[in-house]
């Protein structure tokens, strides 16, 4: 241990945190090498230092240092997602991390100067000589914006002008719409000064020194606040940034990076359509009836509580009531000695993907959605789920665990005609093992020949359950004419669900109604045996 | 209380109410008299639909959908209330923008936000070119439509007023499902396709293939019909008050009648 090191570092770093209400990086490491950096992997999140720069700076600037880049944490951009996000709003702008770096270094910046009134960040630019235009542009902005002295700066003409245009841009507003404008104008004003170097202190921080598991968790986020299409472009530029050889980022101080990163491959990440799909299929459960249960569980043991688990077996008062990663404990349940296995039975999920049904890759298929929420609440609870996916042709996937075939599988657009092959469907059938088995028949009911679907689920052995999506096209009235048909000539053991809009797909019970489960039932009806 | 006592003693800053921090108020005030905050969510939101549409290939009624889900996305994302979709629509827009799908566009910003007692006044007479989709899927309350230039009005209604003060292109209210259309002038062909509810009245002519393939509500034309009346339909009134060509002979269902000596007569 490098013990005066740490008496000199310490109690600056003890005071940063406590100016900022404690944010949760708590350690403090020096590097070997001239940087300064915050790695955002591990449950705990450390700050390490270079060496030199205890050297060159006093305590004052060395705190106004610890407070902005704690204040990264605290403030901006606080999370993997919002930096994915700026960076993909700055579109085909060139030195996009430059650029997106330096952004945040601003907003982060007023924070401390006008909200919190910590002026030490000053003081570290003062004991470091302006190297290049944008950093001399920026000390200006800051100078006039708050009356603070940067190190006593002056600017030509041209980068005046400059500075009206910064103060036109409002960084304090975090809000999503405001970023996304701001940062796109930020850009505008500096974009050409980059090709001097920056001689600041500060980390600069690029997608690729992120882990996995940030990144994946951040493209859930996203994926549930953006549209299929938006999101695959966000991905594809994530992956290229993740795969591409050319951005080694250079730091700001000069040096090496502590951590270079090493390339990192998502493979989700490259199937973007399928992931987002994946990813909101995460928010509905369905209600799956199991076929007997003889016993009960009970909560064994505390573990790790992760995104995919059941919120009933969270465990409040392990995790001080809250869900957080990495804090957030569960149940492990376990059965009593006579408990009988909960027989859910595996699936097959048939899923029409002829021209009438929605484009997945063009709108939001609830059809695709439904079937991804169908399959991931079988796989959950065990089963393994087969698909077959028709419209000219059946495309078949036999029963697996295998996730991501499923989800392939049930993603597929054919986009011809609506021909569910019966002597396939029933080949497919007699080709699997003996036991109960659950089919899923998701349509827009514009099937052809309807009269061979309809006589051969009639005598089908297993659950049957139809879901009817609402096409809300001219062929509508002759497609509920089709779906009248299923209920009017089905057992009465089918259930059948009709979907119109997403909310609709949490209402999807197999072998049970929502209503039944849920006390209230409007959308489905079950034909009561 | 003893413990609380010192603890205060021993951390005199422990307690700051920002309400008596004078020194941020004036930090606050010097930032807002330097930044001059230029940000017009509207005109960005224009930007950014001109961005995005622009990468839209072609114009078919699901182009249409996409843009109503575009629409309603922007209504959320930059929180717009009903007064904003006005002016995004009536000031905003048309200095940019001379028509198109905007119709659809400006469906989905106010589907989420209108209210039944709300009512939302719409100009087009600033637009150079037509407008596609206005009142698609409305849901409830009162769009008042002023102009001439709107085809595909109120398609996929479902419920709540339209009143047009002016004239219509093609394909009002079709696949329709609630509400009520009123039109002080005219309407182009295809009234009424697909209509599965609700009532549209048109004070002046409808133009040809009125009610095609209708499956309910009610049509009502003040003025003349035009050729091709009833072409497939299936269920449903259609009330024409003035003169009409012919009323299609593939008609299934639903009934047709016409102002004679001063009743209404079934045809």
């Amino acid at each position: 241990m490098d013990a005066p090191w740490f008496d000199k570092i310490q109690p600056i770093f003890k005071q940063a945190r406590k100016d900022l209400y404690y944010p949760p990086i708590v350690k403090v490491e020096p590097a070997q090498i001239e940087t300064m950096e915050i790695t955002f992997s591990g449950p705990k999140y450390r700050l390490l230092v270079g060496r030199e720069i205890t050297e060159k700076f006093s305590s004052q600037a060395l705190l106004g240092i610890f407070h902005h880049e704690l204040n990264h944490w605290v403030k901006h951009p606080y999370d993997v997602r919002t930096v994915i996000l700026e960076y993909c709003w700055l579109g085909e702008t060139t030195e996009k991390d430059e650029i997106r770096n330096l952004f945040d270094d601003v907003i982060v910046n007023l924070d401390l100067l006008i909200n919190k009134g910590l002026r030490e960040v000053a003081q570290a630019y003062r004991e470091l000589p302006a190297a290049s235009k944008v950093d001399r542009l920026l000390r200006a902005f800051y100078s006039r914006v708050t009356g603070i002295d940067f190190g006593g700066v002056t600017l030509e003409a041209e980068l005046q002008e400059r500075i009206h245009s910064l103060s036109t841009i409002d960084f304090l507003d975090l809000s999503n719409v405001r970023l996304k404008n701001h940062i796109r104008r930020f850009a505008k004003v500096i974009g050409d000064l980059l090709d001097e170097k920056s001689e600041l202190p500060f980390i600069c921080v690029a997608l690729r020194d992120f882990g996995a598991e940030n990144i994946t968790r951040a493209m859930e986020s996203i994926a549930g606040e953006v549209l299929p299409q938006e999101y695959q472009r966000i991905a594809a530029e994530v992956v290229e940034v993740l795969n591409s050889d050319k951005l080694s980022v250079e730091r700001r101080s000069g040096g090496p990076g502590i951590s270079p990163g090493e390339k990192l491959r998502i493979s989700y990440l490259e199937r973007p359509d399928i992931s987002w799909y994946r990813t909101r299929a995460r928010r509905y459960s369905v209600s799956i009836e199991s076929l007997i249960k003889q016993g009960s569980l009970y909560p064994d043991q505390i573990t790790d509580f992760e995104l995919d688990d059941s919120i009933d077996t969270f465990n409040p008062i392990e995790s001080y009531g809250k869900v957080l990663p990495s804090l957030a404990k569960k149940h492990e349940l376990k059965e009593f000695e006579r408990y009988g296995e909960i027989s859910v039975p595996d699936a097959v999920i048939i899923i029409d993907s002829s021209g009438s049904m929605p484009n997945p890759e063009e709108v939001v298929s609830y059809a695709v959605l439904g079937g991804f929420s169908l399959a991931r609440n079988y796989l959950a609870l065990g089963a393994r789920v087969g698909v077959i996916n028709f419209s000219n042709s059946n495309l078949e996937l036999v029963p697996t665990r295998n996730r991501q075939r499923v989800y392939e599988t049930l993603k597929i657009y054919q986009g011809h005609g609506t021909t569910l092959h019966i002597d396939d469907l029933d080949q497919y059938v007699r080709s699997m093992d003996a036991g109960g088995r659950d089919y899923i028949l998701i349509t827009d009911a514009g099937i052809e020949n309807m009269g061979e679907v309809v006589d051969y689920f009639s005598e089908v052995k297993g659950r049957l359950t139809i879901i009817w999506l609402k096409s809300g096209t001219e062929f509508e009235e002759q497609f509920r004419e089709n779906y009248q048909l299923f209920r009017e000539r089905l057992p009465g053991s089918v259930t059948f669900a009709e979907v119109a809009h997403e909310k609709d797909i949490p209402r999807i019970a197999v072998g049970k109604t929502f209503g039944e489960v849920y006390g209230s039932d409007q959308e489905i009806i079950r034909k009561e045996s | 209380m003893e413990a609380i006592r010192k603890l205060l003693e021993k951390n005199r800053d422990l307690v700051q109410f920002s309400s008596v921090d004078l020194g941020k108020k004036k930090r606050i005030q010097r930032y807002d008299q330097v930044i001059e905050d230029t940000f017009d969510k509207l005109e960005d939101i224009t930007t950014e639909y001109l961005a995005w549409v622009a990468k839209m290939p072609g114009w078919r009624l699901e182009a249409g959908e996409k843009v109503f889900i575009y629409g309603k996305k922007i209504a959320e994302e930059y929180g717009l209330n009903l007064n904003e979709v006005a002016r995004l629509f009536n000031e905003t827009l048309p200095k940019r923008l001379r028509g198109a799908l905007l119709g659809f566009l400006v469906s989905g910003t106010y589907n989420e936000i209108i209210r039944e007692d709300d009512s939302l006044l719409l100009d087009l007479s600033r637009y150079g070119g037509t407008v596609s989709g206005l009142g698609y899927r409305h849901p409830r309350g009162r769009l008042e439509i002023i102009g001439n230039r709107t085809y595909y009005l109120g398609v996929s209604m479902k419920g709540g007023e339209i009143l047009l003060r002016g004239s219509a292109g093609n394909h009002v209210g079709m696949s329709m499902e609630g509400g009520q259309i009123f039109i002080e002038g005219n309407t182009g062909n295809w009234t009424g396709q697909l209509m599965r509810g609700g009532v549209i009245r048109i004070k002046g002519d409808a133009g040809h293939i009125i009610g095609k393939k209708m499956m309910g509500g009610e049509i009502l034309i003040e003025g003349n019909g035009g050729w091709w009346v009833a072409d497939g339909m299936r269920r449903g009134i259609i009330r024409i008050k003035g003169l009409c060509g012919s009323v299609d002979e593939e008609r299934y269902g639903g009934e047709i009648f016409q102002w004679q000596g001063g009743q209404w007569k079934l045809v």
